[in-house]
């Protein structure tokens, strides 16, 4: 077990290291970028200004040795020996590259590559001694933001982020398997009944359902129209609300008080409930059909056993088995957020963060993002192959 | 690294159970029949694929056409230039027929998420049976591949792809006839026909990974049945095995998951689109019509409404065909 | 930069090598036994061969096969109903609203610079001159539906590049339409912001024949960038300036840059009305609209008086609550990315600046007011002088472009072959040993006697560290053009300092401060320089300090006490206000992206007002005009206008 543990770490690591360099890549690549602004604002900017600029999103700098700053957070100068210094020439970039623009003559489509360096722009690993560096990602420095939060730590958004949303998902992930594991139970053992056909098509209606176009609907039913009604509404978005309000029925709600968050939670997550619970009836009305088939079930009810007992104790709890390996996928989603669900109810969360990261370049955010739920869902995937050997002790880890 | 379908938990029709295909297939129709909601489905998907066939001919406008003035005009009203013609779904911010763009847009929201599943559908079969006949190497590669595409969260990586190859929109070297027959096929301007093939290509491109996960667990169990021993022992090659055998066993839980697929493809495309990063105007999605419409939410609320309901309709109907498939192929699989 | 080839091969050989790595690692959990394989070659893509070629040096010099001809241009712009446009962008505004925003120049028509007279030809909507004008020029249908096509058989067709932002899409459809009348075929392409605007393509690299954006509106009507010949980008420039059409035209190049050169209005006018007169004559760039913005408050907000040039918190002292009310709650689209003026310039961070910082000078209506600069140091108020002087070779100066450095970014000194401005307002270009006159501008800045929130007052030394930190490299600003202007700064008492700028700046804005002031003597609290004073920090760790971006202290109206990450910014009002405080005690600003539910916000009584930045123009301002009773709603004629800009070359 331990020997197997150790080589699953390895193996994660390797799995882990590729994927940011995937994403890194793929980050590095997009078109864009911190540079964009000024093709739209009316200056006059000349090329050590751009150099400039450049330098700070460290553009300057070749992919790998960025991607490694990154990462480890080195190279930081010349590699130093004994008070000697060695390779101190190296060179790693170029503050000015030379450009060369290039035309596809049959499509007419334009891009431009770098041919070359202006002499004397190089630059080299004794200038990279004056920059400041992040201690890497691989020792927890997610390093600066670019935009988001212009040149404070990355760490500061994502502490600012994630308590709500692990608040919204873990709640909403709880309720939803609260809500689920007994619906899609009792659809299973009343098979082909008026309820299993209920929940069936509740369940499709869940997940056909665009999120973004069922959570405006909500706004507009249960806080604009409801409001002019003067029936009892809910807050339309945000966490909490700036000051005191008043609610029928409630009275006065206090700003930032228990009653305040709660109210502004209702919303947003209905809706992931609503899209969790419509994933996860199906899978469970499946697996407790199938157990609810295997002779230890029918032997359980020949011994005589209350129906009840069969059901929950012998069905329900090997039914449930392959569903916790489902669930234990949900690790990154709590972590992530929810994009479109956030958006619409305005929900300070880590989707929102990301998305925003990406529009407006900022990369270091983007890329601890990715990196985080890459994580997870390593860990993830390492959970639910444990579980495996719960369900089926056949598997062997090896 | 297990995989979630692995061959224990997957059960599926073996060769013994089919003793003559004609009565399997009568079975299976007969059960499909029974399935009431499948049924009612089915239905209202074929209707909805002839009104997107006939487009042209159902179609009381042009799509395009622009009337400024005649904006956000209520559903039913009758059209400005006296005609007798009915906007029965109401106009658009700029006086075009909702009606005639919803079922203009039906065959390319269609024709997309039904494209894309069967690229994913075809690559997933051939990536899942070849890495589960053969294992070993081929199988630890193809796997490992997978299970390192997983690790990047789909949408966030979606977003990067879907932006980087939409804004170098010449990025794939797409021949010309592709783009024209995309074209033909969907009424547009061959020029518009890049981003949807670009479309198609970013939601292929990460449909084939569940779908090669499940035809391999499928293909693992069946690989070690009787009569692959059978066919191995008469020399039958390995192609021969996959193709022959493999394949054709492992098509019913593969024509379920593909059915259950298109409804989140339709959904995907919404998404897609409500984030700035699916196919754009002036090729008329459901996915794109539904989000611009979504600022008209609070004034117009019928706009969303009409185009928000397409997009529900045929995801569910695509997933109760795609149960009632299940139930009458085999009650038993897990999808 | 990567092209797009190698975007695929490295995708490819990504994918080919992780598939090995991933491959090599240890195999678990499954019924099938591993084996370590070693691959020996890596996979090889075939890429179709693209034939290429470089964009030469002297790039863009063809005329653009339909758009170099002028006749064509102007018949685009005959045919081109840009009341429909507006009503199909704005179908809200009333009608008479809309006729507001229509331009005929690139400066707007209630600007002090506009020219609107019988000298700008105008253009307005006439589908029959437009469709003879094409037919003269050799464009012609065989219907009067058809695309119309040149005698070597060729259609006229033409793509319309422009980002895809919602209302765009809208009107870039209907002006599709409108061309089709005309028998012009427009092939619309929406991409990304973030390639059109990007640094190496799209409008950068003037990849486009109709290219549709918007310039933003200013004060100061500026336009060298965009319309002087010295500013088109082709490849021998480095891709620099803004003359995306790639529109030389000398009478007009000549006047842009005397406009920009010149520094009494009324001299300025006369230029502005050449280049006006002759940009409208050559239609190289279709002005389309002016932007609406909608400005919307809860009814018992008194003095909200948003101008479509300055931020609307930039009366914020004035604001009132009726009903004995003290609190009040804005909504801004996003949350600003730091307090630091110098590193951050989106305008959500300017309105919560105007708070905090107060305003130096205001720009309400186009034009400037001032307010903690008690004057504006003009020649005509006696502050500025522009003396004569004697320039000789290797004194530094401003060339006739006002740049005070060269494309390298080397300063620059009189030199051989520079062009230069001299007293006479004529630009010369320099001969070796020549001594030339030149304007110098001294200029002395006047401020209040100003204290900071804590009370204490402004002094000379805060200045001082003002223009420190605004010139040094390392502060974070992004252009030093008007540091690199400045020859000298005299700091003369705790409320008044005098520039004198480098022979040759003749900015049209001189009269606004160039210099602020920090608070020197401030303590930092936070870890890094704990204890240290302000003046004492480096410039570039400033951005990373919480006293700086977070929670600035300023002598505006406003403290802010309060900083929630993502949600809100909480202020209060600062007594030591040289005003005197605000009557509204607590103002707090609430973060919300998306529109809809901004409005939602407002309707419900969530934020009492929401600015242009957050409101926009969209089809939520018509929720926000419909509930009248309870909200007060502004729609003002935006300086920030829509376009579309005709490539008038070939690469």
């Amino acid at each position: 077990m331990f020997n197997y543990l150790v080589r699953r770490f390895v193996q994660m690591v390797i799995v882990l290291f590729f994927s940011a360099i995937a994403s890194y890549t793929l980050m590095s690549l997009a078109p864009g970028g911190p540079l964009s602004f000024l093709a739209q604002a009316q200056i006059q900017i000349n090329q050590e200004e751009i150099a400039r600029i450049r330098a700070f999103f460290e553009l300057d700098l070749n992919l790998p040795v960025r991607f490694s700053r990154w990462l480890i957070g080195l190279p930081r100068g010349p590699i130093e020996i004994g008070g000697q210094s060695f390779f101190g020439d190296l060179i790693v970039g170029c503050r000015m590259p030379i450009e060369q623009t290039v035309r596809d003559v049959n499509t007419g489509k334009m891009w431009t590559e770098v041919i070359g360096c202006v002499p004397g722009q190089d630059v080299t690993l004794n200038d990279l001694k004056d920059r400041r560096t992040s201690n890497g990602v691989a020792f927890g420095d997610f390093g600066t933001s670019w935009v988001l939060l212009r040149d404070r730590p990355v760490s500061l958004l994502i502490e600012s982020r994630l308590p709500y949303t692990l608040q919204l998902m873990i709640t909403s992930l709880t309720l939803a398997i609260l809500i689920g594991v007994p619906i899609g139970a009792y659809s299973a053992v009343r098979q082909y009944s008026k309820f299993d056909y209920f929940v069936t098509v509740l369940a499709f209606f869940g997940s056909s359902m665009p999120t973004f176009f069922f959570a405006l609907l909500m706004i507009l039913v249960f806080s604009l129209i409801f409001k002019d009604l003067g029936w009892f509404w809910l807050p339309t978005g945000n966490a909490e609300s700036a000051r005191d309000f008043f609610i029928p029925l409630l009275g006065n709600v206090t700003a930032g008080s228990l009653l305040d968050k709660v109210l502004h939670m209702i919303m947003p997550m209905s809706v992931l409930i609503m899209v969790n619970v419509a994933g996860w009836v199906r899978f469970i009305r499946g697996s407790m059909l199938e157990v609810l088939r295997q002779d230890y079930v029918r032997t359980a009810r020949a011994k005589g056993l209350e129906e009840r007992v069969v059901i929950i104790k012998h069905a329900l709890r090997n039914a449930l088995i392959p569903f916790v390996t489902l669930v234990v996928f949900s690790l990154p989603a709590a972590f992530g957020g929810a994009i479109i669900t956030e958006t619409v109810f305005n929900w300070p969360g880590m989707g929102r963060l990301y998305f925003d990261a990406l529009g407006r370049s900022d990369y270091p955010v983007a890329m601890a993002f990715l990196l985080i739920t890459a994580t997870l869902t390593v860990i993830a995937t390492l959970i639910s192959d444990l579980l495996y050997t719960v369900v089926d002790p056949r598997i062997r880890l090896h | 690294m297990a995989t979630i379908t692995s061959s224990n938990t997957i059960k599926v029709l073996s060769a013994e159970a089919m003793p003559e295909e004609v009565s399997q297939l009568q079975l299976v129709t007969k059960r499909f029949l029974r399935h009431r909601l499948a049924m009612v489905a089915l239905v209202a998907l074929l209707i909805i694929f002839v009104i997107a066939a006939l487009a042209p001919v159902i179609a009381p406008f042009d799509p395009t056409d622009i009337s400024v003035g005649n904006d956000f005009v209520r559903p039913g009203t009758a059209a400005i230039d006296g005609s007798g013609r009915i906007h029965y779904f109401g106009t658009d911010q700029i006086g075009r027929d909702y009606w005639s763009r919803i079922i203009y847009a039906a065959r390319i929201s269609l024709l997309v998420a039904l494209i894309a599943q069967t690229i994913s559908t075809v690559i997933g079969v051939i990536v899942g049976a070849t890495a589960g006949y053969l294992g070993g190497p081929v199988d630890a590669v193809a796997m490992r591949f997978v299970e390192f595409l997983l690790t990047i969260p789909q949408l966030p990586l979606l977003l990067i792809i879907s932006a980087l190859l939409i804004q170098n929109k010449d990025a794939l070297p797409i021949p010309e006839f592709l783009r024209n027959f995309v074209a033909w096929l969907l009424i547009i301007r061959s020029d518009n026909a890049t981003q949807v093939i670009m479309v198609i290509a970013i939601l292929s491109g990460f449909g084939w990974l569940g779908s090669s996960r499940l035809i391999r667990g499928v293909v693992l169990s069946l690989r070690e049945q009787t009569f692959t021993e059978a066919s191995r022992a008469l020399g039958a090659s390995d192609a021969r095995i996959v193709f022959t055998h493999m394949i054709p066993n492992a098509m019913a839980p593969m024509i379920v998951s593909a059915t259950l697929g298109l409804s989140g493809l339709i959904i995907t495309e919404a998404a897609l689109s409500f984030l700035g990063l699916g196919i754009q105007d002036p090729t008329p999605t459901w996915g794109n019509m539904l989000s611009s419409a979504q600022s008209y939410m609070f004034l117009y609320p019928w706009l969303p409404l009409m185009s928000g309901t397409p997009i529900f309709l045929c995801s569910l109907a695509f997933n109760f065909v795609g149960d009632g498939l299940r139930d009458a192929l085999d009650p038993r699989l897990k999808l | 930069m990567l092209n797009n080839k190698k975007i695929v091969w490295l995708l490819a050989v990504l994918s080919a090598v992780s598939m090995i790595i991933t491959a090599c690692a240890p195999q678990t959990v499954t019924v099938v036994q591993t084996q370590v394989v070693t691959v020996k070659e890596t996979q090889k893509v075939e890429v179709p061969v693209i034939q290429t070629q470089v964009v030469a040096a002297k790039s863009f010099t063809k005329p653009h096969p339909v758009l170099g001809d002028a006749k064509v241009r102007q018949a685009i712009a005959y045919c081109t109903n840009r009341n429909e446009l507006i009503a199909s962008v704005y179908p809200w505004l009333p009608k008479e609203e809309q006729g507001n925003l229509f331009m005929n120049t690139f400066i707007p028509r209630v600007h002090w610079a506009n020219e609107d007279g019988a000298d700008v030809v105008k253009y307005p909507f006439d589908l029959a001159k437009g469709q003879a004008m094409l037919t003269e020029a050799g464009w012609t249908a065989a219907s009067p539906t058809a695309i119309r096509t040149n005698a070597k058989k060729e259609t006229l067709s033409l793509k319309f590049t422009t980002t895809n932002a919602a209302f765009r899409q809208t009107w870039a459809a209907v002006f599709e339409a409108q061309m089709k009348k005309c028998g012009v075929e427009i092939l619309r392409l929406h991409t990304p912001s973030g390639w059109f605007f990007g640094s190496t393509t799209g409008l950068r690299r003037r990849d486009f024949e109709l290219g549709a954006y918007a310039w933003v509106g200013q004060t100061d009507p500026a336009g060298r960038t965009l319309y002087s010949c010295t500013q088109i980008p082709v490849a021998e420039n480095d891709w620099q300036g803004q003359n995306y059409m790639g529109w030389c035209n000398k009478a007009a190049s000549d006047a842009i840059n005397a406009a920009n050169n010149t520094l009494l209005k009324d001299d300025r006018k006369k230029f502005y009305k050449i280049a006006q007169v002759e940009f409208a004559k050559d239609m190289i760039s279709l002005p389309v609209f002016q932007r609406a913005e909608g400005n919307a408050a809860v009814k018992a907000l008194k003095n909200f008086k948003p101008s479509t040039t300055e931020y609307y918190t930039w009366n914020s002292h004035e604001w009132e609550l009726d009903g004995g009310r003290d609190s009040l709650v804005l909504g801004l689209t996003q949350e600003p990315a730091s307090m630091y003026s110098l590193v951050e310039s989106a305008a959500v961070q300017r309105v919560v600046a105007k708070l905090v910082f107060g305003n130096a000078t205001s720009q309400v209506d186009y034009d400037y007011q001032p307010h903690q600069l008690a004057k504006l140091a003009t020649i005509e108020s006696g502050l500025a002088k522009n003396n004569d002087v004697e320039v000789k070779e290797g004194d530094p100066v401003v060339d006739s472009d006002g740049n005070p450095t060269d494309a390298k970014g080397e300063l620059l000194k009189l030199a051989a072959n520079m062009k230069v401005q001299n007293a006479k307002g004529e630009v010369v270009t320099v001969k070796a040993g020549d001594k030339i006159t030149m304007k110098q501008l001294v200029v002395t800045y006047q401020w209040v006697a100003n204290k900071w929130s804590d009370g204490t007052p402004v002094t000379k030394a805060d200045f001082e560290l003002g223009y420190k930190q605004d010139c040094d490299k390392k502060s974070g600003a992004v252009s030093f053009i008007t540091c690199n202007s400045i020859q000298k700064v005299d700091f003369t008492s705790n409320t008044e300092y005098t520039v004198t700028y480098k022979p040759g700046f003749q900015a049209p804005t001189y009269f606004l401060a160039p210099i602020g002031y920090y608070p020197s003597q401030q303590v930092i609290q936070s870890e890094k320089f704990k204890g240290k004073k302000l003046g004492e920090v480096p410039p570039e760790a400033w951005a990373t300090l919480p006293e700086i971006a977070e929670t600035p202290m300023g002598t505006g109206p406003y403290i802010i006490k309060k900083w929630d990450k993502a949600k809100s910014i909480t202020l209060e009002a600062n007594p030591n206000f040289y005003k005197g405080a605000p009557k509204i005690k607590k103002l707090t600003v609430v973060f919300i992206a998306d529109t809809n539910q901004a409005v939602a916000q407002l309707l419900t009584g969530a934020v009492d007002a929401l600015g242009s930045e957050t409101l926009g123009a969209g089809n939520e301002v018509k929720l926000v005009l419909d509930a009248k009773d309870k909200i007060q709603t502004q729609i003002k004629a935006s300086g920030t206008w829509e376009h579309i800009d005709m490539n008038l070359n070939v690469p």
